[in-house]
Order: structure tokens, then sequence, then C-alpha cells
């Protein structure tokens, strides 16, 4: 209604300029721009009607979207009036994008979200996001399901909001014919590990490539040796936003100095500080690198690489504490738009999405799916295996950093800082324990 | 009687559909921003009003600081470097026996026409460390130990973000210059010719007061400019290394959009406007006393 | 004798103009030498970056413009920058017009007051203003249109617009003006009939300041349009960067699609354009 009283004030201001006081009126040029196109009002239902489905993928690596994307072909030709159109958003712009659009009613009919504090509790929170619960138990979506994931990503809301689609590991992906060529196998101790470093580097390559100007994943290689180096219950309390924590901890200024010791001897790239997370990712497929330390988000990107990538967790620090996997945790959330006007083709399609037919695809492409065969099908690859193996031998390790978007970001920030050695780990981690307490205790 | 009644009648309506969209579309915004401003809301629960709670909690926060810091250093140089250039370029190009004046001109004016984006993109490449145009001249040049990864440079990312600012926009400063000293009547320099002054004292008496006025346009218009300084640095550095390159408009939008905090980024907004404001006020101030000063 | 002081000196002139030339055209390499690289790189295949990364080519490669403009959509990119540049510009040259010639012009009450409440909005830059418009779009329905920036923008630059037409307008020669109203013209005609055809100069610069401010906004698209379907030239480049940020020939490739228009219109115009912004700014004193 305001809307059409908009521009009905505009043409009529408009209108005013063609009167003319004398003779013939010059012709005044007006906008011709037909009002932009209304969304098209989708009755719903399972009617026959062409539908089009909006899917946004977060991330600017796009190779499991292409995973997704078959799924998507398949559901298309089961229901041939769906389209499904999916955007790929970077990271960044996922963080501030997502719940504004969510708010502004343009947002996506079923979506990539980011768990917990990054975008599916806001989002949530503020209504936008349908609860599954009801919907999943009538339709059996949660009999097969690996449900410590769905508990993980849901646990401080009120219902299931989020069904992460694989469980993530971070670690260390190698180029397996750089490591065959100096003679080299995956390291069980961190001197291993670093010795494998030295001799790539005397071997004039560059050992290990991180995206340290996106900020976030630099602070992935710091949080690998974290979760080695740390009582699992103190990370574990810090992600939950307990204000008795704090990030003023001993172990975690000792991984933060690790970092930077791998920085100085040359084993991680010199310009990681001016290097993307995309950068990062080619610079390794590209033969820049023998390792980048990302996580599985970006397998499918590796398996395009020229060469066999392979994948071994960074080996701990402490072997006094159980093993614990930064990084591993249930992946990004699928989610359903509730103000989404095509919303039961959004459950139709998270419906196949969580099939045993859909499970078996995604597995049989590589995704460490969270989901419990009768029968484990075939695998994809030695990759997928490596993965497996380091997911049984390890506990969970999560992503210690998203319990507070702020605070979350500072540790970003900081760990550059660190890194470029503008700032101690001991003054940079006071700051953010300053942040954090302010931030979840206000 | 009734032609004077139009005759203030009618004027309104030539001014309405202007006041309308001012109103509607910049005054009512800012009405609200400050509104915002003074409220603590996440953007979709309950609006509390907290007074003036935003702008105390700016006062110590470090990162607000730091933000306010760069922008002011970048507004500084800003004022200065691209300011000096163009005066320096239109002196060249303006009042000297030369070839292809237009040419020159028109190629110096060009970036200013650029999108930002499309310049961020262009200085990306100029700055990449392998690949990147400085490093492989300066690898050309024999001066390989010089090159760095510019924008991952906690001391020289700002300074690199800021030459490609200044590539955008010394040429409009150019041009103003350039149109400023050609207004000058060449009388005054055979004057001074004949007096025997040489091109200092031609450019001390004659140039810099006659370009008092169009300086103050110049620095005006690059500081409020300079300080909404954005889109080179969202897509270039996002406020990184570190912090090191992160500023006010930056900042607003993140605590806003990025962090729920719709009334500290408004706040911040506020912050920043008032900047501009003063700022503004003082340089025509200064220029007023320097008038008055120039008449007496 | 004086005859060869005069052939001396003029030689010297000459010489001088050729240092000059030489200086000039020096400086303008830094403009010239990143575009002309911006070019060849977009031409090249990476295994020719990585090998020759200054040097010309050694095989054209046209098709990564076709490339680029595919995977990047930008086809639908140009057609937002488009509906949303030429609307506005249409926009605040007609309504300023309009109100520059009742300030010139017209005697009516609170005239002053008015012009400054014009004016105070100069200082307020439009970046400022994303939040709350960003909440008024989202109250109008409009988020994601092209009114979303359209509106804004028209907003914003009326105390521009104003300002720069009505010095214009003021001064005008009065003679026309008189005997324009002598044939009987009312002020709407004076306006369509007689002023607007001579003030065609501070028309054009009007039009140039807003097509290159609306064609090149970002911080406001960043926050009012969020789906790709909305997306203009330089938020979609900003995307396409993030997804190519290592593939240099397709990120210069995208960065030529996005400015060869303007620079096209530019080079064509080059002289209107500097005379339109001197014009602009000078009278902005």
């Amino acid at each position: 209604m305001r809307r059409k009283f908009v521009i009905g004030m505009i043409l009529f201001s408009l209108s005013l300029l063609v009167l003319s006081g004398c003779s013939t009126p010059e012709a005044t040029a007006e906008p011709t721009e037909a009002p932009p196109e209304a969304p098209i009002e989708e009755s719903g239902g399972l009617s026959d009607e062409p539908v089009t489905l909006t899917f946004w993928w977060e991330g600017a690596a796009v190779g499991n979207l292409e995973v997704f994307q078959k799924s998507f072909d398949r559901f298309m030709e089961m229901h041939p009036n769906v389209t499904i159109e999916t955007v790929a958003i970077p990271f960044e712009d996922m963080l501030r994008t997502f719940p504004l659009a969510l708010d502004a009613g343009t947002g996506p009919d079923i979506s990539m979200s980011l768990p917990l504090e990054s975008t599916t509790y806001p989002a949530a929170q503020a209504g936008h996001l349908l609860e599954l619960t009801a919907i999943g138990e009538e339709r059996g979506w949660w009999d097969k399901y690996d449900m410590k994931a769905i508990e993980f990503d849901n646990r401080a809301l009120d219902g299931i909001y989020g069904v992460p689609y694989e469980w993530t590991a971070v670690g260390v992906f190698y180029n397996t014919e750089v490591f065959s060529d100096l003679g080299l196998e995956p390291p069980d101790t961190l001197e291993e590990f670093e010795a494998i470093m030295e001799t790539i580097k005397q071997a004039g390559i560059t050992p290990v490539s991180v995206g340290g100007k996106d900020g976030w994943p630099l602070v992935h290689v710091w949080q690998q040796l974290v979760f080695t180096n740390v009582e699992y219950d103190t990370l574990r309390a810090l992600e939950d936003r307990d204000p008795t924590q704090s990030y003023e901890n001993e172990g975690l200024i000792e991984a933060a100095n690790k970092v930077v010791e791998w920085f100085e001897a040359g084993y991680l790239d010199p310009n990681l500080l001016s290097t993307g997370f995309t950068d990062a990712n080619d610079l390794f497929i590209n033969g820049g690198t023998a390792m980048n330390i990302g996580g599985t988000w970006v397998q499918q990107d590796f398996r395009n690489a020229p060469f066999e990538v392979r994948f071994f967790p960074v080996p701990p620090m402490r072997t006094d504490i159980p093993l614990h996997l930064g990084g591993f945790n249930p992946a990004n959330d699928i989610v359903i738009v509730k103000e989404s006007p095509n919303v039961d083709w959004a459950i139709e399609l998270m419906d196949f999405l969580l099939s045993e037919e859909n499970m078996t695809l995604w597995w049989e492409n590589g995704f460490l799916v969270p989901y419990t065969f009768d029968e484990i099908p075939p695998g994809k690859d030695q990759l997928q295996a490596d993965l497996y193996t380091t997911m049984q031998a390890n506990g969970p390790g999560h992503f210690i950093t998203v319990a507070a978007p702020e605070t979350n970001q500072l540790i970003w920030a900081n760990m550059q800082e660190i890194v470029a050695q503008t700032k101690s780990p001991e003054e940079a981690f006071a700051e953010v324990q300053e942040l954090y307490i302010s931030e979840v205790s206000p | 009687m009734p032609k004077t009644k139009s005759q203030s009648f009618k004027p309104f309506l030539f001014i309405a559909p202007a006041l309308f969209f001012y109103l509607a579309f910049f005054i009512w915004p800012y009405i609200q921003l400050i509104w915002l401003s003074l409220l603590e809301w996440n953007g979709f629960g309950d609006r509390v009003f907290i007074g003036f709670e935003n702008y105390v909690d700016l006062l110590d926060d470090r990162q607000f600081w730091l933000s306010f810091q760069h922008n002011l250093s970048w507004s500084m140089a800003a004022i200065i470097i691209p300011v000096a250039l163009g005066l320096f370029l239109a002196l060249l190009l303006s009042r000297t026996p030369m070839h292809g004046k237009v040419f020159f001109r028109a190629v110096y004016f060009m970036p200013q026409v650029i999108s930002s984006i499309s310049v961020a993109v262009v200085w990306g490449w100029v700055y990449n460390p392998t690949f990147g145009l400085l490093n492989q001249s300066l690898e050309f040049l024999g001066l390989g130990f010089l090159a760095r990864g510019w924008l991952g440079d906690q001391t020289f990312a700002l300074p690199a973000l800021f030459v490609a600012w200044s590539w955008i926009h010394y040429g409009f400063t150019m041009v103003i210059f350039i149109a400023a000293l050609e207004g000058i009547d060449e009388v005054y320099f055979e004057v001074a010719k004949i007096d025997g002054a040489g091109w200092w004292q031609q450019l001390r008496y004659i140039v810099i007061p006659f370009i008092r006025g169009p300086m103050t346009t110049i620095v005006l218009v690059t500081a409020i400019s300079s300080f909404q300084v954005f889109d080179l640095i969202f897509a270039l550095t996002n406020g990184g290394p570190g912090r090191a390159t992160i500023v006010l408009p930056l900042y607003m939008l993140t605590s806003a959009f990025t962090f729920h905090k719709i009334g500290y980024g408004a706040a911040i907004a506020v912050v920043l406007s008032m900047v501009i404001l003063v700022f503004s006020l003082v340089l025509l101030r200064v220029r007023g006393s320097l008038k008055e000063s120039s008449v007496a | 004798m004086p005859d060869r002081q005069a052939r001396r000196s003029r030689r010297l002139s000459r010489l001088r103009s050729v240092v000059y030339t030489l200086i000039a055209g020096l400086l303008s390499m830094f403009v010239l030498v990143p575009l002309f690289l911006v070019f060849v790189t977009a031409l090249k295949d990476r295994l020719q970056i990585a090998q020759n990364p200054l040097g010309l080519p050694a095989v054209y490669l046209w098709e990564n413009f076709a490339h680029a403009w595919e995977q990047g959509n930008f086809g639908l990119y140009f057609r937002n920058s488009i509906f949303i540049t030429f609307p506005s510009v249409v926009a605040v040259v007609l309504l300023s017009l309009l109100a520059a010639y009742a300030f010139a012009m017209l005697k009516f009450p609170w005239k002053e007051g008015l012009f400054i409440f014009f004016l105070a909005g100069m200082t307020i830059p439009l970046g400022v203003l994303a939040i709350p418009l960003f909440y008024e779009m989202l109250d109008l329905g409009l988020i994601d249109t092209h009114w979303a920036l359209i509106l804004p923008q028209i907003g914003i630059s009326m105390p521009f617009g104003i300002l720069l037409l009505r010095s214009f307008i003021q001064d005008l020669p009065r003679e026309i003006i008189e005997a324009g109203r002598i044939d009987g013209c009312s002020d709407w005609g004076l306006l369509w009939q007689i002023v607007m055809p001579i003030s065609r100069p501070a028309v054009f610069s009007l039009v140039i300041f807003m097509f290159t401010w609306s064609w090149n906004e970002f911080l406001l698209a960043t926050v009012l349009l969020q789906t790709e379907a909305a997306r203009t030239l330089p938020l979609g480049l900003n995307f396409f960067r993030g997804r190519y940020s290592s593939d240099f020939p397709m990120l210069m490739a995208g960065a030529i699609i996005t400015f060869i228009p303007v620079v096209i219109v530019y080079v064509i115009f080059q002289r209107q354009f500097i005379k339109g912004i001197v014009a602009g700014s000078l009278s902005g004193t």
C-alpha cells in the first residue's frame, strides 16, 4: 500500500512538470521506468504450478555447492515444475546480508546458515526460521539422522531450526605428489610435522598456505593447536559463553606462540596476511604450496586439483589430554525460511535432502554425512577415508570463537596482529577477554 | 489582490516536489538516525530507550577511537596530498606553453569517473604480493628487497589504500585549480614580469591569493568525501590486517548489521556526521576570516 | 641583433614547451600504465601471468571477456545500474530546476530560511543514512527494488542540484527574462521555454555529476539491495571479486566491463565533463 503511495507521489510530482504556461510546451523527459516487478506470490501447496525456490549458499568456495547441485538436479527431475536457483555468498557477506534479507523479506526460501550465534540463532530468535521438530518426526527425518549433530547446532534454541549437512573437520590438506617426491609420510607427532615442513621448505616449496588476510582461516591454524593444548571442558565453556571462563589462558597463548614460530620459520606462507581465503586455496591447488590448513568445506575444490589431495589432522601439542579436533563439528545448517511463500516446496526439498537416496549421493560424493546407513555405501576416495578415520579417532572440537560475534572478529584481527608481531599474545588475549566479558554478560 | 495571492502560492508549487524528496528521503531518515542512536535494539526485538548510553559507550570503545584516528589521519593526508598534487599539475598544465593540454587534463581526470570497486580490483592487483604490478616492477628495477604484501602489512596497508584513493581524487582537484588559474587576468603577470618578479613571487603574490576561494571548496569537498571513505577499504582490506585500516563508516556498518547493535551503529553515524559538520564550519570560518584580512 | 634575440627566445620557449610536455606525459603514465596493463592482463591466461607478468600477451584471449560476462552475470547488473541511474538523474535535474528557478526568480515568504534549510543538507553524507534508510525502505516495502536507491539519491541530491542551478539562473541576463515576460509567458513558460534552454551548460554539469555518483554508488547499495537479482554493477563486481580473487584475467575483465561504459561516455564528453565539474564546484563556494 505504502509503496503505491510513494510511487504515486513521484508520478504526481513529475506530472506537474509537463504543465506549461505559454504556447507549445517543450517536451520534458519523464522516466519511463516501469515499477519493479512485485515478487510472484505463490499460493504454495504441492500443485503443479511452476515454482522457483531460491537457495543461498554460504562461501566463496563453490566445490561443495556442485554436489548440492546434483541433489537439486535430481529433485527438479522428480518435480519438473520446480526450479531451484542457487546463489553463492561469501562468508563475511553472509554474516551481514542473511539477517538483513530475512528482516526485509527478500531472503531465500531455503538456505545455508552459519551455526550458532553467527546466523542461525539470531535468525531463529527473530522468528524467521521454520521450526522443524514436528514436521521432521512426521516425515521420519530424525529416524536415521545423527541427532548429536542436530542437538549441537540447536542447543540454545527451543527446537530444531537448522539441520547440518555433514560433519566438518579442519586440518592439513596435502599434495600427495610433493609428499611422495620428498619421501614424506603423514606425521603422528608435532615434531614430525615440523620436520616435514622443514624438509618441504628446504626443497624450495612454501609448506603451508593460509588465507590470513580474511582473519578466520588464520584463526583455524591456531585453533587446531588450541584443542590439543587446552582441556576440552574449558574450551567448551568459552564456546558456551560462560563468563567465568577466560581467554587469558596459558594454553591459548602457547598455541598462538606456536603459530608465530611457524610463521617466523617460513613454514607458513610469508605473504599470508595479504592472501585471502580463496587465494590461499588457489595457491595450494596450483602447486604453489605443499599443504593448506583448512576445512572440509573446500574438499570438493581440492578434489578438482590436478594432483591427489589427502588429509591429516594437525598433531597434538600435548599428549596427556584426550584428543579433540578443532573444527570437528556439524557443518553449516540447512534452514527453511518461515516467511517463504513456497514453504511447502522448501519442506519437500528438505525432505529429499534428508532422504536415504540423497544421503547416499552425498556420501558417494565425499561428504561426511551425519547419517546412520544400515550398510555403509562405498565411499568416494582416500581423502574421504582420511577424514572419516580422523573423525573416528578424535573427539569433537568445534569453533570456540563463534560464541560471541564481536569477540570472534576481535580474535580474527588480533591473530593477524600476533602473527605480524605488532601485539604480543598476552596483550591480544587480555583485550579479547575484556570484550568477551562485556559481550557475554553485559 | 488575486495576483499577489497566486504569486505567493505558486513558488511553493515549484519547490514542493524537491522539498518532498528532501524531507522524506533525507531529513526524515536523519531524524530517525538520531532517534535510533538513543536506543538499544538488535534489529528485531524490543526497542529500549537508553538515552545517551550508546554515546557514553563510544567514549571508551577502543575500536571506535582507532577508527576515528584512522579517519582523521586519512582526511588530513587527503586535504594535503591530492590537493597539493592537483595544484602542482594545474600549475604545470595551465600557464605554461605545452602541447596536448586538453589530452593530459582528460587523462589525469579519468580515474575520477571509474567506479571505486573497479579501482579496488585494479589496485588489489597492483598490490598483490606475487603477481602484483608493484612488486613485479620493483623486482624488475632490482629493488626486490622492497617488495612486500602491501595490503597485509600493518604499517603500509593504510598508506597503500590512501595512494589508491589519491589516484582517484587528484584529477578532481587539478581540474578545479586549472579553472581558477585560467581565470586570473594575464595583466597581473605582465605587470609582475615588468617588476622583475620571479616564479616564486608570482606564485606567492598573484596565484595564491586568487585561488584561495576555489582552494576552500576543494579542501571542503575532499574532506567530506575522505571522511566517508568506505568502498575501497571494504573491498580491499575490510579493516585489516588486525585493525590497521578500520574507519568509521566500516565500523558503523559492522556494528549495526553484523553485531546487531543498530543503536550503536547509529550513534557512530551521528558522530561521523557531526565531525563533518564541525569540520565544514571551521573551514568556512577560517575562510571568512581570511577574506576579511585580505580585504583589510 | 633584435632579430636573433627574438629567434633565440622563440627557440627557448619551444624547448620549454617540449620539456613541459614531457613532464606531463611522464606523469600521465601513472594513470595510463596501470589501465593499459589491466587490459593486457585481461587478455592473458593465468600461466602467462605467472611467467610474463608485465609483457604483452603471447596469445590474445578475447574470450576472457565473454567468459567473465557470463560467469559474472554482468548483463543483469548493467540493467539494474541503468534502471537506477537514469530515473535518478532525470528526477534530480527536473526537481532542482523547478526549485532553483523559484529560489532565483520568485519572491515568497521564508525564501531565505528554506534555502538555508536545503543547504544544510550539503554537510550530511549519504553513507551515514544507510541504517535509517534500511528501516524506512523496509517499512515502505521497497528493499531490493530500484526505488530503494532512486528515492534517497533524489533526496540527497536536492541541495547540490538547487545550489548549482540557482547560482546559474541568478546570473542569467535579466533582459532575456523580461522579454519573455512581455511575451506573456507565465513562470512555467519562462522556465521551460527560456530559462531551461539557456541553462543547458549548468544542467549538463548536474547530469554528469549525478550520473557518476549514481552509477558508482556502493555503500547504500550494499545495505539496501540484497539479492543477486537487484545488484548493481559495483555490487556485482564486488561479489565477482570475492569469487575470482586470484584469477586475475577474469577479475580484470570484470573490472573493465564495469568501467568501460563510463570511460567511453567520459572520453566522448570529456570537455563538457570537466567544464561542468568546474562550474559546479566553483559555484558551490
